[in-house]
């Protein structure tokens, strides 16, 4: 078993931290504007990867980055307050669901389809050209693949060498194929392997198999100085059929389901597949866990939730100056943004 | 003061901030007159000098990721045209991120491009999109029209924490002038390049040269000709411009890019909505037609902003 009891519980506990930020989300999608993206059911994946990293690998996200931000350890009520639209979210209420990010966290989040791989590609760049040994890190879709620059991108990092980590989650996975992400390949790692980088798919319900692949795939990219691409096959929330998901199909997870199961389960399917029941299964299973810490971690977790929800729906609004900050570096060379007379 | 011309004075300030500082890197080509003996790959290593292959929109992309982790690119598209294929992280990454991360991350990159009419290069290979990124928030886009501007503007280019889009003209590189060289970078607004009281001409980058020559020649009929450089596109330095106007009453506005939508336009409109009063005449602008860059040298000199051209709008503000 190479997950001990303690990287289990942790894991555990990052899971859980991502899983109801995101419920938080659905609970509280009437009160933004916009659409939105929750990451529920692809836990395992970026929490295998995010605890593997270290802290100043810069990390490049998406649309779907609220629980990458709080694998990587941002505040829930950061995250909740800038989805809110608020003075006290990570961009000030300037980035929204699109753009949750930090500098602190080293996370950056674009929601241009294809942008995350390019710019992890040029983060590696910056550690060959400076010399350090930080790794570019992106995460990206299987639809991500339809983007061109992609391409340009993977061919970059092979032809000069540079240490990137594409993290592609598939969850278009089951039943394997790949025209149901508009690819005409066999295989999503045979579009990376043609530039020659290593390549790996894993089974992400899998969870031991998952945090092995991850460790091969980060521990080359380390040291050999590489770009690897990884293929997470993880299964896809029932909620999460397009934007805007909504808890009513699932209902909020409940984690005794992984000790005992309702009868008669509507959910069966998906309660198979989560993530989260499925590490705390194997945790009973393996006897790295027990009932009683599973319920007070998740009770402690979802009162920190519960306070973090308070907290950005307390938090203050932007004032309409602040829509004029940050076009331009505050102590910028150039003209003032519109002149002293515009834009009043 | 050391005489030199104009792709020396660029080059000498792309050198500098090699020596200077080792998280500067290039992109692309910047040969030619001013830069190291040997070229730039010599002088400094392919490590920090990379000849990308043709991906304008994965060698613009990375060096966005490189800005945002620790380096300070200059990312050369060679024609504007080139830099449409690159429209994504110019516009949507490096722009928007400071905005989009509340101010938290920065861009520190330089894109540049060579921009304006080539009779032989016909539509595909002379666009020029200085205008269209003046309406992508979150650029800076210079266009200095002198050689102590392209020294000056991109030793500042280089050191701005914001991304800048340095716009060039190849017709501009064998101009010769004086340079200021070894002083620190320097916050830039708008130049007086020449001054005038009879008549405010706001040329942007080739236009600048043009502007110098019809103002000579306008002078032996005593009519003084204030050339403006604004040097920074945007963000415009209007206040600077409405100053010169205040001066002349009289105002022509030229870059040799598009008619509607263009800089020129937007210049004029900027002295109409705050200064109005000060105008004794309708303001006058020389761009190109809203029409394609054609190839044969005849149909090139039909739609160049020339310094005939010029120097009609200036007798139209005079009238």
């Amino acid at each position: 078993m190479p997950l001990s009891s303690e990287r289990l519980q942790s894991l555990l506990r990052t899971m859980l931290v991502m899983r109801r930020t995101e419920e938080a989300v659905c609970d509280l999608a009437d009160e933004f504007p916009g659409n939105f993206h929750v990451y529920i059911g692809q836990e395992a994946t970026g929490a295998s990867v995010l605890s593997t990293l270290r802290p100043d690998d810069p990390v490049f996200t998406t649309h779907r980055n609220h629980a990458h931000n709080a694998a990587r350890g941002m505040p829930p009520e950061t995250i909740l307050a800038e989805i809110l639209g608020r003075a006290s979210g990570s961009s000030r209420g300037k980035g929204g669901t699109f753009h949750v990010m930090s500098a602190e966290y080293h996370t950056v989040a674009t929601a241009i389809v294809g942008g995350s791989t390019i710019l992890a590609t040029g983060a590696a760049l910056a550690a060959q050209v400076l010399g350090d040994d930080r790794i570019g890190v992106a995460f990206l879709g299987d639809r991500t693949l339809n983007e061109g620059a992609v391409y340009e991108a993977m061919n970059l990092a092979a032809l000069w060498k540079l240490p990137v980590f594409y993290v592609c989650e598939n969850n278009n996975a089951e039943p394997y194929n790949p025209a149901a992400s508009g690819l005409s390949v066999a295989a999503l790692p045979d579009l990376a392997g043609t530039f020659r980088i290593a390549t790996e798919s894993v089974d992400a319900t899998d969870p031991v198999a998952l945090i092995e692949a991850v460790d091969r795939a980060v521990g080359r990219v380390r040291t050999e100085r590489i770009p690897f691409f990884l293929e997470a096959r993880t299964p896809r929330w029932s909620g999460n059929a397009g934007v805007d998901p909504s808890l009513d199909v699932t209902g909020a997870t409940d984690v005794s389901v992984a000790w005992a199961p309702p009868s008669n389960d509507a959910n069966e399917a998906w309660h198979r597949a989560d993530p989260v029941l499925e590490l705390i299964r194997i945790g009973l299973r393996e006897g790295l866990v027990d009932r009683d810490q599973v319920s007070g971690l998740d009770a402690e977790i979802r009162a920190m939730l519960e306070a973090a929800v308070a907290s950005a729906r307390a938090a203050p609004w932007p004032s309409s100056e602040d829509a004029f900050a940050d076009a331009l570096a505050a102590d910028s060379f150039w003209p003032p943004v519109g002149g002293t007379r515009w834009f009043k | 003061m050391v005489q030199m011309s104009f792709i020396e004075a660029r080059n000498r300030a792309i050198a500098e901030a090699l020596q200077d500082d080792r998280r500067t890197m290039l992109f692309g080509g910047f040969s030619g007159p001013g830069s190291p003996e040997g070229g730039f790959v010599a002088a400094f290593g392919k490590d920090r000098v990379r000849q990308p292959p043709v991906s304008e929109e994965g060698y613009g992309g990375a060096a966005v990721g490189a800005a945002m982790s620790g380096l300070r690119p200059i990312v050369s598209f060679g024609t504007g045209s080139f830099m449409y294929n690159a429209w994504e992280p110019v516009v949507n990454e490096a722009a928007l991120m400071r905005y989009m991360s509340g101010g938290q991350m920065a861009v520190p990159i330089v894109f540049h491009f060579y921009v304006g009419l080539r009779p032989g290069a016909a539509a595909q290979h002379s666009q020029s999109p200085q205008a269209m990124l003046c309406n992508a928030p979150g650029l800076v886009v210079v266009a200095p029209g002198t050689t102590r501007g392209a020294y000056e503007v991109m030793q500042t280019a280089i050191a701005s924490d914001d991304p800048v889009v340095f716009v060039d003209s190849l017709k501009l590189h064998a101009d010769m002038g004086e340079v200021q060289i070894g002083e620190k970078p320097k916050p830039v607004r708008a130049q007086i390049v020449r001054a005038g009281s009879d008549v405010t001409v706001v040329a942007v980058s080739v236009m600048v040269p043009r502007a110098l020559r019809v103002a000579e020649r306008l002078a032996a009929e005593r009519i003084s000709v204030e050339v403006v450089d604004p040097r920074v596109v945007t963000p415009l330095d209007r206040d600077g411009i409405l100053q010169s106007v205040a001066r002349t009453g009289r105002l022509v506005a030229t870059d040799e890019g598009r008619f509607t939508c263009g800089i020129s336009g937007e210049i004029i409109a900027s002295v109409a909505e705050a200064g109005y009063d000060l105008l004794k005449a309708a303001p006058q602008r020389v761009a190109i037609p809203d029409v394609p860059s054609p190839m044969s040298p005849t149909l090139d000199a039909a739609i160049t902003p020339s310094e005939e051209r010029l120097e009609a709008a200036i007798r139209a503000t005079l009238r």
